[in-house]
């Protein structure tokens, strides 16, 4: 009679919860937009220089928007001593990583005057090469592109419902098509919900170069 | 200390082993944020429910190592339905847990987790979660609530299996700690498959891999208006049933206009008894069917079961509501010389006594043995209360075990009476029929 009792209950919560839950979630919606439709889901998913036109105007509003200066490409220069902007995760390269890639070439002549002012760098508001984000490559320092976009989701990986051995093979990786489920990384092959979308919403950093 | 019986120490072990895995995995570093609590309480509860799930296959195959486990198979049955309603609650909070890491920030999303993704690219492993949660709410609602004919809720509890399948698939497929974990992984399937194995061999392929004895229905005597006797003799000496004194068969007969499902019956008769005897109330639509059984009708038996008269040692009183009286007929007949009983046989009025001249016969045998008294309700103008048989025993209950069988209303109440009185639950001992 305890058992029925019990179970009556968790029956009641149950249906009043799920009746919440879905009644809110289709009157209210997110109150965090989901991204765009991706356009590369249909494409070949290596790093193909795609502009969206929809996304990249409208950067998620947790995260600092990339410069205005974003359709063309910024012109070379050295990153700005500090400008960090705030990010979710921890700024980039917390701990000493060593950045292989190759320090932009040597600025080419410019004409006297006006000066540009110098255009923040990878991850610190400016966009990011394929080689940058793949210095990242670690689980304790982790980069992905989705959708030629750039995260930093070292600290999402405790959280990830599918585990933190799926980030081994994919940091530093575009992770399009595998976010799609339309490959397999570490012999899981998975389609993530909206809510996933969302989620990496949160640890956006930057462009794809 | 109240005393734990080992069956519950196992499910305890074996349902929280995963939980604890996921805990070493992730140590509590996700649990920082809204959403690594409720995604740790929701997969926590989703390893929990599968893991009871499971279990509850096992406990029903009826082996021996359970009657061992729990003190009896009727009190393994009991722990089935327990656990089977506690894997139900556990599993209902599985997804809405998960669901609330997206609140509130994505209701939608939390919205859409709920709900089964369909269309040109459908998420199975979810899929499979949710048509798991739904084929078992279904069939343990009506385990639970629908008051239906025996037969009718055994048709549909049959299906609890393909309940299991999916929650196999749900597992084997969902991308978590289940997928990237390799000893959660294994521990989980493994767990799954030997659900499935035992379900297996009691409900689909029962019929072949159990194994029963075959007896013939010799004579079917009517006792009161309405009680049966049912004498049963083996085929073939060989297949005579071994079974010690209070124990109990899972019997099936095989004739037309007689539901073919098996049903517990206490055998009446003391062990060494070459043929057996049941006593049948025809309380219902199959045990009124058994007034039509023809001698020489074929009858399967699996048994014998429980351990009811091996729980007590020395002085002892029982009491017997009614057809509960069963059990102590082969217990009363078996008694020795050396044995101190007091019997309490509890019915409405002298009609509805069984075998009473027997136990009489038993009284005057051996009178040091077996000291019986009769309780009419009617009569008395009342139930048979604990105070009543305390006043009424040898010296009062004190330390002696109490047996009781009966309705279960009346061996829920007499319990209570008797703890009130002080005596120790270790020393109380029920034998619950109605098993299901």
């Amino acid at each position: 009679m305890k058992m029925k009792k019990a179970i009556s209950l968790a029956l009641g919560c149950f249906i009043v919860s799920f009746i919440l839950i879905c009644g809110a979630g289709l009157v209210f919606g997110n109150t965090i937009p989901n991204p765009p439709v991706i356009v590369g889901i249909d494409l070949p998913h290596k790093n193909i220089e795609v502009t969206d036109p929809v996304s990249q105007p409208t950067p998620p509003p947790a995260v600092v928007p990339p410069p205005a200066s974003d359709p063309t490409p910024a012109p070379p220069a050295a990153p700005p001593p500090s400008s960090a902007p705030i990010f979710s995760p921890p700024a980039p390269n917390p701990t000493p990583t060593p950045q292989p890639t190759p320090q932009p070439p040597a600025p080419t002549p410019t004409p006297p005057t006006p000066t540009p002012p110098p255009a923040p760098g990878c991850g610190a508001g400016g966009a990011c090469s394929a080689a940058q984000v793949a210095a990242h490559g670690s689980i304790s320092d982790c980069w992905v592109i989705y959708s030629n976009k750039v995260y930093n989701v070292t600290t999402f990986i405790p959280q990830h419902d599918g585990g933190s051995g799926v980030f081994a093979a994919t940091c530093g990786h575009d992770v399009t098509s595998y976010l799609a489920g339309q490959s397999s990384t570490a012999g899981k092959q998975h389609k993530h919900s909206p809510a996933a979308y969302t989620k990496l919403n949160s640890y956006y950093i930057a462009n794809l170069q | 200390m109240r005393k734990i019986r080992s069956g519950w120490l196992w499910v305890i072990v074996i349902a929280a082993l995963p939980v604890l895995r996921r805990l070493q995995l992730h140590g509590l570093a996700d649990m920082n944020t809204t959403y690594g609590i409720f995604s740790a309480l929701g997969e926590s509860a989703g390893l929990v429910a599968l893991s009871l799930y499971a279990m509850n296959f096992m406990l029903s195959t009826r082996l021996r190592v359970f009657e061992r486990l729990f003190g009896g198979l009727n009190k393994a049955y009991n722990a089935h339905h327990i656990i089977g309603g506690l894997a139900l609650i556990f599993m209902l909070a599985h997804p809405l847990l998960l669901a609330m890491r997206y609140a509130p920030d994505a209701m939608k999303d939390a919205a859409m987790f709920l709900l089964p993704t369909l269309g040109p690219a459908p998420d199975w492993p979810k899929n499979f979660g949710i048509m798991t949660l739904t084929v078992t709410v279904t069939l343990l609602i009506i385990t639970f609530y629908a008051n239906w004919k025996h037969e009718t809720w055994l048709a549909t509890h049959r299906w609890i299996g393909l309940g299991l399948l999916l929650a196999g698939l749900h597992v084997y497929l969902i991308p978590s700690d289940t997928a990237v974990d390799g000893l959660l992984r294994c521990y989980m399937l493994t767990l799954i498959g030997i659900g499935l194995l035992a379900y297996t061999y009691r409900t689909l392929l029962g019929q072949i891999l159990v194994r029963r004895k075959h007896m013939a229905v010799k004579a079917v005597e009517p006792l009161t208006d309405q009680a049966l006797r049912i004498r049963l003799a083996p085929r073939d000496p060989k297949e005579a049933l071994a079974f010690r004194p209070g124990q109990f068969v899972f019997i099936r007969f095989l004739q037309p206009g007689i539901a073919n499902q098996f049903h517990p019956f206490s055998i009446t008769v003391r062990p060494g008894s070459p043929e057996i005897n049941l006593i049948v109330k025809t309380l219902g639509d199959f045990t009124t069917s058994l007034r039509q059984l023809q001698p020489g009708t074929l009858a399967e038996i699996e048994g014998a079961f429980g351990s009811f008269s091996s729980q007590a040692r020395g002085p002892q009183i029982w009491i017997a509501g009614g057809i509960g009286i069963t059990p102590f007929l082969s217990m009363a007949k078996s008694l020795g010389p050396n044995a101190r009983v007091e019997l309490f046989y509890v019915v409405d009025t002298d009609n509805d006594l069984v075998e009473y001249q027997e136990l009489l016969a038993i009284a005057a045998r051996i009178p040091e043995s077996l000291h019986l008294t009769i309780y009419l309700t009617k009569q008395m103008r009342g139930r048979i209360t604990a105070e009543y048989i305390n006043q009424h025993s040898s010296g009062g209950i004190g330390q002696k075990h109490v047996l009781l069988c009966g309705p279960q209303s009346m061996m829920d109440g007499m319990g209570r009476q008797l703890r009130q009185l002080g005596i120790a639950k270790d020393h109380i001992h029920t034998e619950e029929f109605a098993l299901s």
